[in-house]
């Protein structure tokens, strides 16, 4: 995954992620958003067939969004494993079941 | 529109622009009289008491009524009444022919008229005969015509049904239907569905929609793609679109069934959802499903016919078909005959794209007689190989060498080129809902019911309210059931399945009877707070594809007459920059703006003029300068940058004998 910063401020950043679309930054986003310490929290992609999303974050006061950033990704990552883990265990129950 | 035209004409088929109104169209059961001799017409109606007009005496003439037969005056009856309905009982019994339609005319102060028609020309419609009270149409002719053992003609034969023209409209009184019919009636209508024309006709629910809507789609359905015919492999139509996986409606009309449309239906049934959608189908856009499309939802396929016939001229020369040689006049380049055989035709199933030589064939010089001045060797050859077109593209479907009505070698290449659906490409409801593409979404972006069904094309809610084309959602619905239960909706008009029926359906099948379902954001995976209309509407692929329209010129050819750029896609030409856009340059005040759409990329010239006398200077080669014929000495030549559309105009003002002088003065 390819990410390009257009932008780092005080506590802003916005960065551009190559090839990637709502699957990766909708659940970023949400994750962002949950986190007390983030101010704004967003992506947009300026064209679906030409542009790459671009996410914008901005964090209160002494917090440095590459921190939050690093902290909400994780955060998903702990989660899909989980979600993962827990599909993976359903389906093999329900396999199990189906064979008896 | 006028009274008679219920019947004969229909009331929405009609195009819009310069030739509305103009251009009509014929309603199903209309049909256009054939003549009946007037003289046999003559000889029935002298015996049945008409005194021709010269014998008539003055009594008969004052108090009797005049009889026209085809508006000629043919003589008077004193008995109006009594002769209008024996004629009328005579053709109903088959005694007279069922071509000639009667009237009958009484006036407060004029005396009484009846006419005769036996013209050929009249718009007629077949309606039901009723006596008494009772339609003549009973069950057990139902059975007949059902069993095949009567055919329509045998209805009319038998009184049953008769042929009424305009006129004789006027003396009878039409039943809506059966329900409708009283003593006093004379006559029900077949259906009322049939006042509608074959393009009106394929339209469900039309009642429900505000007619111009109709109008539209009556216009459209001209243009949407289908297979037209199952021949068309073998067939050499200049142009030609073929659907590759065309549907039958499941909201069909009885219409569409009697006319044949559904054996070549020319649309699909999609799952349509009327949501704003990430702001790609505002304007009439519509969002397309990326996984339809890539199932084949509107694909097609665009077929191209080239020709070239191998012409004999005076003299013996002829056109070759070869593949030309290096040498040749006008040789395009190496590249562009790399697909052509050994018999100067392009192969089979060869992908070629614009440019490409498809015919190699050289032919002889046009003028011979300039030749003659010039070369010693004899007229050669030049390149007049047929090409694709700049544009296009395809692959090489076929290939059909004939000859010609002179005797000459003709050879015909067919292209074809698959039309998969895109960004531009225009669909169109059978609700005058038409729009273009704004976005090809990934399924899994798409917004999602419970079910896991997902909108093969999500329409914006704004087309709604202004248009009012509550037709299409009746049709959504209807849809809907249809596909719920099993088994098409009928949604013919004034005759269809009530939208209370359609509701109560929806409820049994666990549908809401608002046509709405819960539905989640596909990029979110949130529900949605509100409720989304969802259904099955038939959408039609129009013929405007934007493939066949994209077009774009830096610089390029102008023409000759004018030098202005040529005009067409085909000619690679220019976008008209009109008087309208000029205006508007002129309100911003941009005016270097303004010459250089109007000069420097277009026709600026450099004229010289003699000061002197005003006229056109012209360059003497032997003097090496610009010199003016008629101040030979006295001449002073300056240059003055013109459009050379204006230097055509002077040189045509002088054609016509007008001197037009310049006045130069030096540039401020």
């Amino acid at each position: 995954m390819n990410v390009k910063i257009l932008n780092r401020k005080e506590n802003e950043l916005k960065i551009e992620i190559e090839n990637e679309g709502h699957t990766f930054c909708n659940v970023v986003q949400k994750a962002l958003l949950k986190d007390k310490k983030v101010d704004l929290a967003g992506y947009s992609i300026p064209h679906p067939l030409t542009a790459n999303p671009v996410i914008y974050l901005r964090t209160k006061n002494k917090s440095k969004p590459e921190t939050v950033l690093r902290k909400a990704v994780a955060k998903v990552q702990k989660d899909t494993k989980s979600f993962r883990a827990a599909f993976d265990n359903a389906l093999k129950v329900y396999k199990d079941q189906a064979t008896l | 529109m006028h009274p008679t035209h219920w019947g004969r004409l229909c009331p929405n088929e009609t195009p819009e622009g310069s030739n509305c109104g103009l251009v009509k169209n014929l309603a199903l059961s209309a049909c256009i009289s054939v003549a009946v001799n007037v003289e046999k017409v003559r000889q029935v109606l002298y015996p049945m008491g008409v005194t021709p007009a010269p014998d008539s005496n003055r009594e008969l003439r004052l108090s009797g009524a005049k009889i026209f037969i085809n508006g000629s005056l043919i003589g008077h009856h004193p008995y109006p009444s009594e002769l209008v309905s024996e004629l009328r009982d005579r053709r109903r019994r088959g005694e007279i022919s069922s071509e000639i339609n009667v009237a009958h005319f009484k006036t407060m102060d004029r005396r009484e008229e009846i006419y005769v028609n036996c013209d050929e020309g009249r718009v007629r419609r077949p309606l039901i005969i009723v006596e008494k009270g009772v339609s003549m149409l009973q069950p057990e002719h139902v059975e007949k015509i059902r069993s095949g053992e009567w055919s329509w003609e045998d209805l009319v034969k038998n009184a049953i049904i008769e042929y009424i023209d305009a006129e004789e409209e006027e003396n009878i009184y039409v039943a809506l239907n059966l329900d409708a019919i009283s003593p006093k009636h004379t006559h029900v209508e077949l259906s009322s569905y049939t006042i509608l024309g074959i393009c009106a006709s394929l339209i469900p629910y039309p009642e429900h929609n505000q007619s111009p809507r109709n109008s539209y789609e009556a216009a459209m359905a001209k243009q949407a793609l289908g297979v037209y015919t199952t021949n068309f492999i073998y067939r050499v139509d200049s142009r030609s679109h073929v659907l590759h996986y065309p549907q039958i409606s499941i909201v069909k009309t009885k219409p569409m069934e009697i006319l044949g449309y559904n054996h070549r239906p020319s649309g699909q049934n999609c799952v349509v959802a009327i949501i704003s959608f990430e702001g790609y189908n505002m304007e009439d856009a519509l969002v397309f499903n990326k996984a339809s499309i890539e199932r084949g939802l509107g694909r097609s396929t665009f077929f191209r016919i080239y020709e070239a016939e191998s012409r004999q001229y005076l003299g013996g020369l002829k056109d070759r078909f070869i593949i030309p040689e290096a040498g040749i006049r006008g040789f395009r380049g190496e590249q562009y005959y790399r697909l052509l055989e050994s018999d100067g035709i392009v192969s089979l199933e060869a992908s070629t794209v614009g440019g490409d030589v498809l015919i190699g064939r050289i032919s002889p010089p046009r003028f011979l007689e300039e030749y003659k001045e010039f070369e010693v060797k004899g007229p050669s050859m030049r390149d007049t190989s047929v090409d694709v077109r700049q544009s296009e593209a395809g692959i090489v479907d076929d290939i059909f060498i004939t000859e010609s009505n002179e005797g000459n070698k003709l050879v015909k290449v067919r292209v074809r080129d698959q039309r998969i659906p895109e960004l531009g490409d225009k669909f169109a409801s059978r609700h005058g809902q038409k729009g273009v593409i704004g976005m090809i979404v990934p399924q899994e972006d798409m917004p999602f019911a419970e079910s896991g069904i997902v909108p093969d094309i999500i329409v914006n809610p704004h087309a709604i309210p202004s248009r009012m084309t509550i037709g299409q959602f009746l049709e959504s619905m209807a849809g809907k059931m249809a596909a719920a239960r099993g088994r098409s909706a009928d949604g013919t008009p004034f005759v269809n399945e009530k939208s209370s029926e359609i509701k109560q359906t929806l409820k049994d099948y666990g549908f809401s009877h608002t046509g709405r379902e819960v539905f989640y954001s596909g990029i979110t995976g949130e529900k949605f707070v509100a409720d989304i209309f969802v259904g099955i509407v038939y959408y039609q692929k129009l013929h405007h594809m934007v493939s066949d329209k994209v077009h774009a010129r830096a610089r390029g050819q102008v023409q000759m007459l004018t030098r202005q750029p040529t005009e067409g896609r085909a000619r690679g030409g220019g976008l008209r920059f009109g008087e309208m856009e000029r205006d508007c340059l002129i309100g911003h005040g941009a005016a270097m703006l303004l010459r250089d759409r109007l000069l420097e990329e277009s026709d600026k010239y450099l004229l010289y003029v003699c000061e002197n006398c005003g006229y056109i200077a012209y360059f003497d080669i032997k003097r090496r300068a610009y010199v003016c014929r008629i101040c030979e000495d006295d001449a002073q030549i300056s240059p003055v940058v013109i459009s050379y559309a204006f230097k055509l105009l002077l040189q045509e003002l002088m054609s016509l004998c007008v001197a037009p002088k310049l006045k130069l003065t030096e540039r401020a």
